[in-house]
């Protein structure tokens, strides 16, 4: 690269005239949240990857009709979780994000991971164990809008795009999905106190 | 106990997620630039800059005219030849030399074992499921239903804003002659606003799809068969959208008052042009 990396925006254009070294270096700038919004959307680690891959590819082609000027990354992130949930009804699968997140437990540490932060370690035990039961229990929108913005830390508009919304309705459809998983904590309070009244 | 983050501060609980998040077994970091740019490379230039070619294609300037004529000269310039004409207002199709790169569609029978844990076409990102009145109050558009007898009434609908002026999206369960295609469909009927100058609808097809001009209530209407094609919308701006259904791989769409629809699921020509003339 020359004295300063390039923006976005320039390696966007670039790519967009067939310069695959630029692209090449887009990939790499956004490949980690590009696999994790894959892994989220079709619960399977080993199909992210490929998903992910694809979905770059994918973008490519379509550089001639991205809008210049426009942020990179939503619009990869659109295609991103696109690819993912084909993939996922493709091979016939269910949401198993829920399913993923019960497994978390019994996981090995992803690689590369250092171990639990003494922040993490305050998580757990109970509370842990109702969240993961709340959340999946949860339809895959209002669990998907809370693993974006909590867990991948995803701007508003990013989070819109990858769900397909109106990026002014993030807020507010988040509020409801934290909102619903409230009542679905609340729940498993009942089922595991039976018969207090919780009002 | 967890009262205390269902009944806490906004804060508790967010913390306590972006907590768990640092706990997700997210696959390990790779370097994706050197498989995706030997792709590339192999592939040679973005097919998409043939879609620029011809005519600058920007959706919010083009007129009807020149999306049928860039669908022209984009068949001709893939080399395919296709017998009819192709035009019809606000869709465009594009064809490839490639088969779309997504895998082929899932079995048609619906996967076993697996419990279904949401409603028919709840996996399908439809978009929330509403009352027919409330999808007919909400969207900038007259929703149609079909009449035909025997079909019945809907059993679910769901209502999206993912294009301007929002999809309304029928689902009906299995029944005689619509067997279940995907996620406990049968039919699945996609309405939603289309000016030609504003939303573009984009079929790939590939090599394998065949594509006929049909007329539906006297209105331009193409019916999509064989391989499974891949469906993209160009959004408000030219984003590209990408539409996530799939069911069959047959679809019928077609454009009626400033409406574009489609169907799915039907199990060929003659049904689902049954279904469609039956929209009132």
């Amino acid at each position: 690269m020359e004295g300063r990396p390039l923006e976005d925006a320039e390696l966007v254009d670039r790519a967009g005239r067939g310069d695959v070294s630029a692209y090449e270096e887009l990939v790499r700038r956004h490949q980690r949240v590009a696999v994790r919004v894959a892994f989220l959307v079709g619960g399977s680690a080993a199909e992210a990857e490929d998903a992910a891959q694809e979905a770059f590819v994918k973008a490519f082609r379509a550089l001639p009709r991205f809008r210049a000027g426009a942020p990179f990354r939503p619009w990869l992130l659109a295609i991103v979780a696109n690819e993912a949930r084909n993939r996922r009804r493709a091979a016939g699968r269910r949401d198993r994000l829920a399913a993923r997140f019960a497994a978390v437990e019994g996981e090995d540490r992803p690689r590369g991971d250092a171990a639990p932060s003494p922040e993490e370690a305050v998580l757990a035990g109970e509370d842990r164990e109702a969240l993961l039961r709340a959340l999946s229990t949860m339809r895959p929108e209002d669990r998907l809008v809370i693993a974006y913005r909590y867990f991948l830390e995803l701007p508003e508009a990013e989070t819109a795009a990858a769900l397909g919304w109106p990026r002014g309705t993030v807020k507010s459809r988040l509020s409801r999905a934290l909102g619903r998983l409230r009542e679905a904590l609340g729940k498993n309070d009942v089922s595991e106190v039976e018969g207090a009244d919780h009002g | 106990m967890d009262s205390r983050l269902a009944r806490g501060p906004d804060e508790d609980l967010e913390r306590a997620l972006r907590e768990l998040g640092r706990s997700v077994p997210f696959p390990p970091d790779r370097d994706l630039s050197g498989p995706v740019g030997a792709r590339l490379r192999a592939e040679g230039p973005p097919r998409g800059s043939v879609v620029r070619m011809p005519l600058g294609l920007r959706p919010a300037r083009t007129l009807r005219r020149a999306v049928i004529l860039a669908a022209a000269l984009l068949v001709l310039a893939a080399g395919i030849a296709v017998a009819g004409r192709l035009g019809l207002p606000g869709v465009r199709v594009i064809f490839s030399k490639t088969p779309p790169t997504l895998p082929p569609t899932a079995s048609p029978s619906p996967p076993q074992g697996s419990p279904t844990p949401g409603a028919p076409g709840s996996a399908l990102g439809l978009g929330e499921r509403v009352t027919l009145q409330q999808a007919r109050s909400s969207v900038g558009f007259p929703v149609r239903v079909p009449s035909l007898a025997g079909l019945g009434a809907p059993d679910l609908v769901y209502r999206s804003y993912d294009l301007p002026g929002g999809r309304v999206s029928l689902v009906y369960t299995p029944r005689p002659g619509f067997p279940a295609a995907v996620d406990g469909v049968g039919l699945l009927v996609t309405q939603f606003h289309g000016q030609a100058e504003r939303t573009l609808l984009e079929k790939m097809a590939g090599p394998g799809t065949k594509v006929r001009g049909v007329r539906v209530h006297g209105y331009p209407g193409l019916w999509f068969s064989g391989a499974p094609h891949e469906i993209l919308y160009l959004g408000p701006g030219g984003r590209i959208e990408q539409d996530t259904i799939r069911l069959s791989g047959d679809a019928l769409i077609w454009q009626e008052g400033g409406v574009i629809l489609r169907l799915e699921g039907a199990p060929n020509l003659a049904e689902a042009l049954r279904v469609a003339n039956s929209m009132g």
